[in-house]
């Protein structure tokens, strides 16, 4: 299941390039500009929208027959979540959540 | 040691205090990358070429789906948008520099080197020539050293994650790698309406062909948090 190289490479050359032109952006064109209050009221909506729209379908998709999400990875999530609310560190949210999935694939009945 | 070199290390410092965090990040996406099926030279370069965290990982996904390479690079492009918020505020305090240097800076900005920037100088640039310069190695010192800590944890990703075996459940540290970027941004009503109303619309619109749920989820979680500041306001 190796993705070929053409797939690869036009998704990194594209993305490498659009993204150096978004970092460079401002910085190059408009020396004394500074964005809108109207522009950055949008923008700072990107992150929130973004990381929520990758999160939810993760964590709640039917697995299996069922047709229900998997129970140990929604409660582990909620216990990261608590973490990341708590300490606002990735480190201790990916400690926390990965230990207690592995606790709840362990003693949930499935 | 010369004054430049004293406020990169500075800026190196600062960097110091977030690199717990990068670590992790790094390994998954050098891991998610081999996952996804990316062959091995693709894998250990991704974070040289595309440098993008949170839309490398989104992409990597898409593309173990085989999503369409256009749905993959928009994906990509639209979690990168912010960058083009940075640059604006970054862009008075980085007047001035040649050619190659705006190109390196700009290449090396992230979400972290604009962080420890902004903490320290998050006023209007400064006036005296020594201090801007002093500004501007302090800068280059975070941004490098966040490129650098990346680049080689992501390849050691690359390695390391292949020998982790799949009953550790190693992939889902992608979500909570991505939960805990989004709720430091969960500041205020209308950023948590914005949150919601995506991660309603993600789920709902999930069988939409090439993925294209994630990108209208986004676009009306924008809308609905621009809405809810609006009436807030009122």
């Amino acid at each position: 299941m190796t993705l070929h190289n053409t797939y690869v490479w036009t998704i990194f050359a594209f993305m490498g390039l659009g993204t150096f032109l978004l970092r460079l952006s401002f910085i190059q064109l408009f020396e004394r500009m500074t964005l809108s209050p109207a522009v950055l009221r949008v923008l700072r909506f990107i992150p929130p929208a973004v990381l929520s729209a990758i999160i939810v379908p993760d964590l709640f998709a039917p697995v299996g027959p069922s047709g229900l999400p998997d129970p140990a990875r929604l409660a582990a999530a909620a216990v990261a979540a608590l973490v990341a609310v708590q300490t606002r560190g990735m480190l201790s949210t990916i400690i926390a959540g990965m230990a207690a999935l592995w606790i709840f694939q362990t003693f949930l009945p499935l | 040691m010369t004054e430049s070199q004293k406020a990169f290390l500075e800026g190196t410092k600062s960097f110091a205090q977030v690199l717990p965090a990068i670590i992790p990040f790094g390994l998954i996406v050098g891991y998610s990358a081999v996952n996804a099926g990316v062959p091995l030279t693709g894998s250990v370069l991704m974070s040289f070429v595309c440098y993008a965290g949170a839309a490398q990982l989104a992409a990597l996904s898409l593309m173990a789906h085989h999503a369409p390479a256009l749905a993959v690079i928009l994906t990509g492009l639209v979690i990168n948008a912010r960058f083009a918020m940075y640059s604006a505020s970054l862009a008075p305090h980085l007047r001035g520099l040649t050619a190659p240097r705006r190109a390196l800076y700009a290449y090396m900005l992230s979400d972290q080197a604009f962080a420890v920037h902004a903490a320290r100088y998050s006023g209007p640039a400064t006036d005296d020539p020594a201090e801007d310069l002093r500004r501007k190695w302090y800068y280059f010192g975070a941004a490098f050293s966040m490129w650098a800590t990346y680049c080689v944890v992501s390849v050691i990703g690359v390695f390391v994650g292949a020998l982790v075996p799949k009953s550790w459940s190693l992939d889902f540290a992608v979500p909570l790698a991505f939960m805990a970027l989004l709720f430091p941004v969960l500041r205020d009503r209308p950023a948590l309406i914005a949150a919601g109303a995506s991660g309603a619309v993600a789920l709902a619109a999930r069988a939409l062909p090439y993925n294209l749920g994630l990108l209208l989820a986004a676009f009306c979680g924008i809308g609905a948090g621009v809405l809810a500041e609006i009436r807030s306001k009122r």
